[in-house]
């Protein structure tokens, strides 16, 4: 074996080694990336589904068909050139491509997406629909490995001890499902840390880790109906909110946005800066004699126009 | 619960709206734990990722919430063993003299007292802490811990070592003088892990 064969044996085991964990450990930043793409295309989906209460064959077909194309233009990896854990999440994804009939089932069986709760935005229950496809997925695929059935036999009793210890001080259990929620999986990682937190298994587990074990291996969990779930995970983690900027790249990010907003052209710039003023920019339509849909609309382009130019220049 | 300006809610708007090709993911959860602990800086390339990928904040918020976790944790193991998580300076205690006179000012401690010393050839200091057995139970062996200032200025960070002692030069951060900071009234130094 030449020095160069030798290089190309290592980089493709560690591509493996990579795409390996994002199909297990990582599995959710993978089914994270997979929902964004999926979400970020799915305006049209949305609009054919807002408001309907039943669905006859005609629109299943179209709903269907809708998911078909977003499954194709989201499930296209980038054409440039990737780095080695990119080109890994992405050989891991495409391990779970969507199935446009099962999916269909989902949504017609789904109030939220439907825009039918009026406290849920579709966009929210889009995503809740998807965690719990890709999951069951998942199962399918993956099963369950040695290693998850180690951490999942630990993680199990620990659950039993701090939901018993409630009930025992509050004199009544949990709500059915609690053991799936964000707040089970902190109090879970809590008494890891103030009892094990040297235990080789899940000494160094992530709070939002313990909440992956319980959404894809918990039975009472899944025994829940679709919407009693989504009640008790509000969303995913805030993947498309300010959580993950720090407060500094947070003010850096905010300055960029103000001189973004400048360079915008007319009528865009006016728009938005109408729209940071306390009455939204009721004045400005009337000064400008502007219908509330066309500002709307005009809002959401010059939204879409921020998006494309935020980031700093590399 | 703090309430969002008009510009906060359209970054939100904003940041919500994009898209995500994967890149993201070159934000390890490693690195991300080493620069949310203060040990290093995010790169200009980082910083672009945060602000573009939802994956890459996604990750950092998740380390981010675990480390709050851990934080309180520590504070609670420490209060449990009766461990005191604050270092306070006794300048009442020192009999009229200023301790800062002296080259070498100690700050004590049950379980963690700090040391605050001229370096021998600059004009820097150097903050040493000295664990107890029980502190370094809770801290684990290859543990690292920071002592901050109730200003948030950052005194000393560093990881365990076989002694038990951790030493720092060129802090407090910021530049400041440790003898004009800990004249300050009511100064207080908190142990927190990481």
């Amino acid at each position: 074996m030449t020095n160069e064969d030798g290089r190309r044996r290592r980089v493709s085991d560690e591509h493996d080694q990579l795409a390996r964990m994002y199909r297990t450990v990582w599995w959710g930043k993978t089914r994270g990336m997979i929902t964004t793409r999926f979400v970020h295309r799915s305006d049209r989906l949305l609009g054919l589904i807002d408001g309907v209460s039943e669905c006859d064959k005609t629109l299943c077909g179209d709903i269907e068909a809708e998911i078909e194309r977003i499954r194709n233009e989201a499930m296209t990896p980038p054409s440039c050139k990737m780095t080695p854990r990119q080109k890994a999440i992405w050989d891991a994804a495409m391990d779970f491509f969507l199935d446009p009939t099962k999916l269909t089932h989902s949504i017609t069986s789904d109030e939220a997406v439907r825009g039918l709760k009026p406290e849920v935005k579709q966009k929210q229950g889009l995503r809740v629909i998807l965690r719990s496809y890709f999951n069951a997925r998942r199962r399918e695929t993956e099963g369950m490995t040695e290693h998850e059935h180690r951490v999942w036999v630990k993680l199990h009793p620990i659950s039993n001890d701090v939901i018993l210890e409630y009930a025992r001080r509050h004199g009544h259990l949990r709500a059915p499902g609690y053991r799936c929620c964000a707040e089970h999986a902190n109090e879970v990682r809590t008494r890891i840390l103030q009892e094990m937190p040297n235990d080789r298994l899940v000494g160094n587990i992530k709070a939002t880790t313990i909440k992956e074990y319980f959404d894809r291996f918990c039975h009472e969990c899944r025994e829940l109906t679709e919407e009693e779930f989504g009640r008790l995970h509000p969303g995913e983690p805030p993947a498309d909110g300010v959580m993950g900027l720090s407060p500094e790249l947070k003010e850096a990010t905010l300055r960029q946005l103000k001189e973004r907003i400048e360079q915008l052209v007319e009528p865009l710039r006016s728009v938005v800066q109408a729209s940071l003023q306390p009455d939204k920019g009721a004045e400005y339509r009337t000064r400008e004699g502007m219908e509330n849909g066309e500002f709307k609309r005009l809002l959401r382009l010059a939204t879409q126009e921020l998006c494309r130019r935020l980031g700093p220049e590399e | 619960m703090t309430t969002k300006s008009p510009m906060e809610k359209l970054l939100e708007e904003v940041l919500a709206l994009q898209d995500e090709d994967g890149r993201g993911a070159e934000l390890t959860e490693e690195r991300l734990r080493n620069v949310l602990l203060g040990r290093d800086a995010f790169t200009t390339h980082e910083e672009h990722l945060l602000m573009t990928s939802p994956l890459a904040r996604s990750s950092c918020a998740e380390v981010r919430e675990d480390l709050r976790l851990e934080g309180e944790v520590f504070i609670e193991r420490c209060r449990r063993a009766g461990i005191k998580t604050e270092v306070v300076l006794p300048l009442a205690a020192s009999g009229g003299q200023d301790p800062l006179d002296r080259t070498v000012v100690l700050l004590p401690h049950d379980d963690c007292p700090v040391k605050l010393h001229r370096h021998p050839r600059s004009k820097g200091w150097i903050v040493s802490l000295t664990l107890s057995d029980r502190l370094r139970e809770i801290i684990g062996p290859d543990g690292w811990l920071t002592l901050v200032d109730n200003q948030g200025v950052t005194w000393l960070h560093g990881q365990v070592n076989s002694y038990g002692e951790i030493h720092s030069y060129g802090l407090p951060s910021g530049g400041e003088d440790p003898t004009q900071l800990v004249r300050r009234e009511g100064l207080k130094l908190r142990v927190r892990p990481g």
